[in-house]
């Protein structure tokens, strides 16, 4: 039972829920990007939030099924065909024994999120099979992204005629405000003072806050940077500490950069923020060139919303 | 020591601002202690740092205020036990020095008027504390190197610096366990692997490191390989 990999996209990876626990041996975490649709992508299909999904960047992935199964897809808009039914995303769906899947370009969002009842069948590296290129762990290959040939294998499926017609999808609701076209707006992301805020100036400390920055082309799955007005701040580099998910360092250029799953472990620049979990979900989503602004979240708030989501799928974290 | 959250669910333990190996001891203690304590299975990670140890826990196990309370008590235990002398382990490690290992320790010996030999010693004679393991998997970060051989980062990275090569940076030094660009001084190479088959790490934050020298047969026999004129990769 497997998919066949046709065109492998632009960057399309395996994700989990991450390499947790090896941080203290230099481990990069990685890890689905925007948890909340990799989550309702298994969610959707009754599998456990610890099966491995594919993170489509940017769209223009093709996948042949080598025999029928049920998938979802949750997250970016990228013009689904199966070969040539068009499809929505957060959604289950069936697919046959040699039709094949297709993705176009991104029309909202830049990421959208593939599970496969069962979920797909890999091996496991430091107890994951997450991505991480940097590192040359997981995925098909020591951390290569999909490409032409590769084959995806997951579990045998029963497909009645209840999944055929009754196919499962996210309500509107849940997901609507995170992956609306921004283009021409600015978006907010909720930010805790970083463990550094205090040696930067009330002056930076304002400017971080109130400016829009513009999210850069070079941002990655290590890092979004963002230009702007630059911070004035006279601080050198600080002893080396560890880095977390979200934290947002300001190097000697002035410029913020905030630091996603595939970061380094150590890093020795001045942290003035720490994006809360659902921001860095949120901005997983945001194309370059779009506009943001920082804002200071409640952490005991952030707390209940982010345990409440843990919650409700499941999840240990 | 002072605690403060990071986000909804990560926050660090800042210790002395000085970098020394009491902190360092101190550090050690008190993550043994959080591993031996109730809370060890709400913990997911724990990353020590020099003076600093990152924690990122479980929201659904746990939450601040607890934790909170737990990481003060086994602080406490940590002080007391670090009044009692601790030996940390001794890891030796051997080391290839040479020219053809160790493309920068001509120019180390120029801009020092140290001898190449004078260099090595210095480099082996010193033992070295893990202050942290990042960066890449398995990097060490060891200090203190003797202030003579200390040497600021290249100016321009290497791209791609062989797994093994032992290098300085400031008063730092390390070995990249896999090959990756860099920018610190190669002095030579250590062949025996940093990370094992199943990617567990041979070092912890807080051992001691001894380099042993060894020569070119002895270098092979263990499995090290020459990269011949790496410095222009």
């Amino acid at each position: 039972m497997s998919f066949k990999v046709i065109n492998g996209g632009l960057l399309s990876t395996l994700q989990d829920l991450g390499r947790l626990g090896h941080s203290h041996t230099g481990f990069s975490q990685g890890g689905s990007l925007d948890l909340k649709a990799a989550c309702w992508a298994n969610y959707l299909l009754g599998n456990s939030m610890d099966c491995a999904v594919i993170e489509i960047t940017l769209g223009q992935l093709s996948l042949q099924a080598q025999q029928s199964t049920v998938f979802a897809v949750c997250g970016a808009n990228m013009q689904m065909h199966i070969n040539e039914r068009p499809l929505q995303p957060w959604r289950s769906a069936v697919i046959k024994a040699g039709e094949t899947l297709s993705f176009g370009h991104c029309r909202q969002g830049m990421r959208c999120y593939l599970s496969v009842s069962g979920g797909f069948k890999l091996p496991l590296q430091l107890g994951s099979v997450a991505t991480v290129s940097r590192d040359q762990l997981g995925g098909l290959n020591a951390g290569a992204k999909l490409q032409t040939g590769d084959v995806l294998p997951f579990s045998p499926v029963n497909i009645n005629k209840q999944h055929e017609l009754n196919q499962q999808c996210v309500p509107a609701t849940y997901y609507q405000h995170g992956y609306q076209s921004t283009h021409h707006s600015w978006v907010n992301l909720n930010v805790f003072k970083g463990p550094q805020w205090h040696l930067f100036s009330a002056k930076d400390q304002q400017a971080f806050l109130q400016q829009h920055f513009v999210l850069d082309q070079q941002s990655n799955r290590m890092a979004a940077k963002f230009s702007g007005e630059p911070l004035r701040s006279n601080i050198k580099g600080i002893v080396s500490q560890g880095i977390n998910l979200g934290a947002i360092q300001v190097p000697p250029n002035g410029l913020p950069v905030a630091l996603l799953n595939d970061r380094q472990t150590l890093g020795g620049y001045a942290k003035i923020a720490n994006l809360t979990s659902q921001a860095c979900w949120k901005l997983a989503q945001l194309p370059p060139g779009c506009h943001v602004q920082f804002t200071l979240a409640d952490l005991a708030n952030e707390q209940a919303s982010l345990r409440q989501f843990y919650r409700f799928f499941g999840i240990n974290l | 020591m002072k605690i403060e959250p990071l986000n909804e669910s990560s926050l660090l333990v800042s210790f002395s601002d000085e970098i020394s190996e009491p902190v360092l001891d101190l550090i050690r203690l008190f993550c043994q202690q959080l591993m031996r304590s109730s809370v060890r299975t709400a913990i997911i990670e724990l990353v020590p740092s020099y003076n600093t140890v990152m924690l990122v826990y479980r929201l659904t196990q746990t939450d601040y205020d607890s934790l909170h309370r737990e990481l003060q008590q086994c602080y406490q235990q940590a002080q007391r036990q670090s009044k009692q002398l601790i030996r940390p382990r001794v890891v030796e490690l051997p080391v290839f020095y040479s020219e053809t290992t160790g493309p920068d320790l001509a120019r180390i010996s120029q801009q020092t008027g140290l001898s190449v030999q004078d260099i090595i010693n210095r480099h082996t004679q010193t033992q070295y504390r893990v202050y942290a393991i990042g960066f890449s998997p398995g990097f060490p970060y060891l200090a203190s190197v003797d202030s003579l051989i200390a040497q600021p980062r290249l100016t321009a990275p290497r791209k791609n610096v062989p797994a093994g090569s032992v290098g300085i940076a400031d008063t730092q030094t390390g070995i990249y366990p896999k090959a990756s660009p860099g920018g610190w001084n190669i002095i030579g190479n250590c062949p025996e692997p940093l990370l094992d088959s199943q990617l567990s790490c041979r070092l912890n934050v807080g051992d001691t490191v001894q380099f042993v020298t060894i020569n070119e047969r002895e270098f092979v026999a263990l499995g090290g390989k020459i990269t011949v004129g790496f410095n222009e990769l």
